[in-house]
């Protein structure tokens, strides 16, 4: 029942290993909110700290933050407005970031909130304006953009 | 389904890339691992940081386009992504992607309609969007004129349980659109008209309160008529009440608003009254459905044509003038835009008989915005003062004629 990762029950802990070798040592009630994680307590294998070799320790310690809060707080209104401060990231490489390490750790509310977030930049801007925000390729030759325009034309007119 | 590593640079890159990808991704990791990655992967990337997109894993591109479709305002959302570059393009059009696709994202305009319109609704009907299903299903129906496949496609989102769809299809099974005046089934209608009303749709509660009044197609029971047009109209109010405190503009992109305007200028605030009490701000919010401002778009433009092979009065089918003897009408309630399928369909106001209405609840809606003020049996007057005047000319006519006594 007890994780083997320390010998109090009361206060059962678990400790995250980063890929850069930082030790996070964190509440089996707050690290449980990562799938991932809950199945390896589960199954016993936190022996000595659960290695993260996906997650830097920077980026760990934010997705430490939001488990923290949400474990935590229960109350709607106050986790809305954590949430949103959470994501304002000047940083795109940062939220990114965050959403592979909510994938690996498998933390649903954490994934739905970064990726919503990404959804929200992308909408509402021109095509180039999109190329131009996260540095995409253009890999359509001139002849095929101009047929893609021409089939969606429906959607854009305004 | 791909892998996470690796298999989605298979796009950019055009050899194996499963050493690359890694390599790359290391770089992006911190500097602790120490491998000062070559930038030098030629996988299509502009210089310097590269497509930030890269280094997501297909599935996760998905999500996030998901994300894009399920909130978008406009259509012009989706496809703006899906222009910018192949990759997108592809993941795009997945079903995931599609099936969640918001009805304002599927909002085809009139005016915009066209081949790759048709199969981009047809793309997501497949995906199972019931939204799509419903839209698409109206547009063939009413306004390309195939009613089987029209039909069938709205079935299948009535059957999952899209309210719109099944009060769509109750107003086909009152009226028999698309067949003939046997083809009425007020059985089948009320039937479909009580499931979407146990959804709560407003216009089938309206509906049904009335067949209840009236024994349509139930078993007449005026108390429970009245019970469910009262609840309508306090489901209205709570919308527009609702509506009003969250209170956002009407997005510029979604669609024209003039239906909407018109009846912003009529604001009526009466409560619970039998004729209806839509407020004005549910329409002029933009809550008209996109399928009926399709409808009230396209057939701005265009003549309504008595369909070859509808089962109407036996004019040619290849009728194609509008003034064909008895011109097809739209539903008088301007919202609505649903038109006949064959002439008569469509009840009158038996007062003016000037408007006519595809269900009670757009006559009940209609009357209280606007008709209530110009109903005049002026009509009735006219045939009168005709008749009299006949009368008296023939009275003339037969005294002039007959010999005086």
């Amino acid at each position: 029942m007890a994780s083997a990762g320390s010998g109090d029950e009361k206060a059962a802990t678990v400790t995250l290993i980063s890929s850069d070798n930082e030790h996070f040592e964190v509440p089996e009630a707050v690290a449980t909110l990562s799938q991932t994680i809950r199945h390896m307590i589960e199954d016993g294998c936190t022996d000595g700290g659960v290695p993260l070799p996906n997650v830097t320790g920077r980026i760990l310690a934010k997705v430490l933050e939001y488990c923290n809060k949400h474990a935590a707080a229960s109350d709607k209104d106050e986790l809305e407005k954590f949430d949103k401060a959470f994501v304002d990231i000047d940083d795109q490489a940062t939220l990114f970031d965050l959403v592979m390490a909510a994938n690996y750790l498998d933390i649903r509310g954490m994934l739905d909130l970064t990726c919503q977030t990404i959804a929200d930049m992308i909408k509402g801007k021109s095509v180039e304006e999109i190329r131009e925000t996260f540095n995409i390729k253009n890999d359509f030759t001139p002849e095929e953009e101009a047929e893609i325009r021409r089939e969606n034309q429906w959607a854009f007119d305004d | 389904m791909k892998t996470r590593r690796g298999a989605c640079y298979s796009y950019h890159a055009a050899a194996a890339d499963g050493p690359e990808a890694h390599r790359r991704k290391r770089r992006r990791t911190a500097a602790a691992e120490g491998s000062p990655a070559a930038p030098g992967a030629p996988a299509g990337c502009g210089g310097g940081l590269g497509d930030i997109f890269d280094e997501l894993p297909d599935d996760l591109v998905v999500s996030i386009l998901r994300d894009v479709a399920a909130s978008a305002g406009s259509p012009a959302d989706l496809a703006g992504a899906m222009l910018t570059c192949k990759r997108f393009r592809e993941l795009g059009q997945s079903k995931v992607v599609l099936a969640r696709a918001s009805p304002r994202c599927l909002a085809v305009r009139a005016k915009a309609w066209s081949d790759d319109a048709h199969r981009f609704l047809q793309r997501c009907a497949d995906a199972g969007n019931l939204e799509a299903c419903y839209l698409l299903g109206m547009i063939r129906f009413y306004c390309l004129g195939s009613r089987g496949s029209g039909a069938a496609l709205m079935a299948a989102a009535a059957v999952g349980g899209h309210r719109e769809a099944l009060y769509s299809l109750a107003v086909i099974q009152f009226n028999g659109s698309g067949g003939s005046k046997d083809d009425r089934d007020l059985r089948a209608g009320a039937a479909l008209c009580a499931r979407a009303a146990s959804l709560g749709h407003v216009d089938a509660l309206r509906e049904l309160g009335h067949c209840l009044q009236d024994g349509y197609g139930v078993r007449r029971s005026v108390l429970d008529g009245r019970r469910l047009l009262i609840q309508a109209n306090a489901r209205e109010l709570a919308a527009a009440v609702a509506a009003s405190a969250a209170a956002p503009p009407p997005r510029a992109g979604s669609g024209n608003n003039s239906g909407g305007g018109k009846a912003a200028s009529r604001r009526h605030s009466c409560l619970l009254s039998d004729f209806g009490c839509r407020a004005a701000a549910a329409a002029a919010a933009g809550e008209a459905h996109v399928a009926n401002r399709f409808l009230v778009d396209w057939f701005a433009t265009r003549p309504l044509v008595q369909a070859a092979g509808a089962a109407g009065a036996g004019a040619g089918t290849a009728a194609v003038s509008p003034e064909d003897d008895g011109a097809l009408r739209l539903c008088s309630q301007e919202l609505c835009g649903r038109p006949e399928t064959r002439r008569h369909e469509f009840r009158r106001c038996s007062v003016c008989g000037v408007v006519n209405y595809c269900s009670r609840a757009c006559q009940a809606l209609h009357w209280k915005m606007a008709h209530k003020a110009e109903c005049t049996p002026m009509e009735r007057w006219l045939d009168a003062a005709a008749v009299a005047h006949l009368d008296a000319d023939a009275d003339a006519a037969a005294a002039a004629v007959a010999p005086a006594p």
